[in-house]
């Protein structure tokens, strides 16, 4: 029996507001053709990525990035310093009904990650199964989203190195999130896999071993699918709109 | 005078509606279903709607965040929105214990498509959540 069919978008380099706009297309995309969409990426320069609700003005909490630029997410959670990770984005379908974030679906591709990270003997886990999470000491107040912990992100050593977030519509669930590579020195107080295990983790190698979690555990066969001219357009126009413009990312 | 759930209508988006006339003008007061405040899982944001912002039913209405997940809120009916409950983002952990009475998001002026019949009843809405559950 064949699999359905899921689109990957390979891995490419963009700007802070082209990979937001680029995953609100993708989105808009899969609430009318119902199609699993992976894609992997990279950022052109160092980012700052704020979520949703959260309030510009703790950008002051941070000086040390305080020279880097700025998008403000579509998703939740805090703060994001975007510079040496991968960063992935999967969208679903989902019926109208539903509700809620989709633990589950945190779940599902964070367990990809560990999967993919087995191979080179790191070990990360959940922080709910961390001495610290079975303790139920999690924390949502700091400014930084690597230094918050929520039940699903992924620890090693202590620290998180995985973490995601979630937008809903009306017909699909927008997941994206950042597996960290190593630290910026924009985010120093931050450690990355490749600072806390003497094995290498290369960004490409890893990616391909996540995409192939991710065809296993979907039950899906992944094709390759780059953006398509009207995609770009879309995007750009979702950019001036949206991620672009300064109310946006001042709106809180 | 406390809700009674059994006697709101219902958005199969899980936003209830309690329909009132006032001098020949119907209103709707919104929120938000029990059943949903629980699967929403400790919710830390809500974005209220304009007053005076006309909403079709089925627009989206709010939004609110919960575990890392922003989700909208959809209008259950078509009107102009004419007042918001502007204390409940501050007060959200008050809409488990409360969601049909401090819990109510906006009041709308119904038009006269207002959309209401589209709505479900209780026992249809408790049938589409078991469902789902």
């Amino acid at each position: 029996m064949s699999l359905p069919i899921g689109r990957l978008v390979p891995y490419r380099v963009f700007s802070g507001v082209e990979n937001m706009s680029l995953d609100q297309m993708l989105q808009e995309s899969v609430d009318q053709n119902q199609q699993i969409a992976l894609r992997f990426y990279g950022w052109r320069e160092p980012t700052l990525s704020f979520g949703y609700f959260q309030s510009y003005q703790e950008r002051h909490f941070h000086p040390v990035s305080s020279s880097v630029s700025c998008v403000r997410r579509a998703t939740g959670g805090g703060s994001l310093l975007h510079h040496h990770e991968l960063t992935y984005s999967l969208t679903i379908p989902q019926t109208l009904g539903a509700i809620g974030p989709r633990l589950d679906v945190y779940q599902q591709v964070h367990k990809c990650i560990i999967e993919a990270l087995i191979n080179y003997g790191v070990m990360v886990k959940p922080f709910s199964k961390t001495q610290n999470g079975l303790c139920g000491k999690s924390n949502c107040e700091q400014f930084l989203c690597f230094q918050r912990r929520t039940a699903e992100d992924l620890i090693l050593n202590g620290y998180k190195v995985v973490g995601s977030a979630q937008r809903k519509s009306r017909a699909s669930l927008l997941q994206h999130g950042s597996l960290l590579l190593s630290s910026s020195r924009y985010a120093p107080e931050l450690p990355g896999v490749n600072d806390l295990v003497a094995q290498r983790v290369g960004l490409m190698e890893v990616m391909d071993s996540i995409i192939e979690h991710v065809s296993d555990s979907f039950q899906i066969q992944l094709r390759e699918d780059d953006f398509h001219d009207q995609e770009i357009t879309r995007a750009a126009e979702i950019a001036q709109l949206r991620f672009e413009n300064e109310r946006w990312l001042h709106r809180r | 005078m406390s809700r009674d759930q059994s006697k709101l209508v219902y958005a199969s988006t899980h936003e209830w509606a309690d329909i009132q006339e006032v001098e020949g003008v119907r209103y709707a007061t919104i929120g938000v279903s029990a059943f949903a405040i629980e699967q929403l899982n400790d919710l830390v944001y809500m974005d209220l709607p304009e007053v005076g912002r006309e909403v079709n039913a089925g627009d989206e209405l709010g939004e609110v965040e919960s575990v890392k997940a922003v989700s909208p809120l959809y209008s259950p009916v078509t009107g102009e929105v004419v007042e918001v409950h502007s204390e409940l983002p501050d007060e959200l952990e008050q809409l488990n214990s409360d969601p049909y009475d401090f819990g109510w998001i906006a009041k709308i002026r119904l038009t006269s498509d207002s959309g209401i019949e589209n709505l479900l009843s209780f026992d249809d809405y408790q049938r589409q959540c078991s469902e789902s559950a």
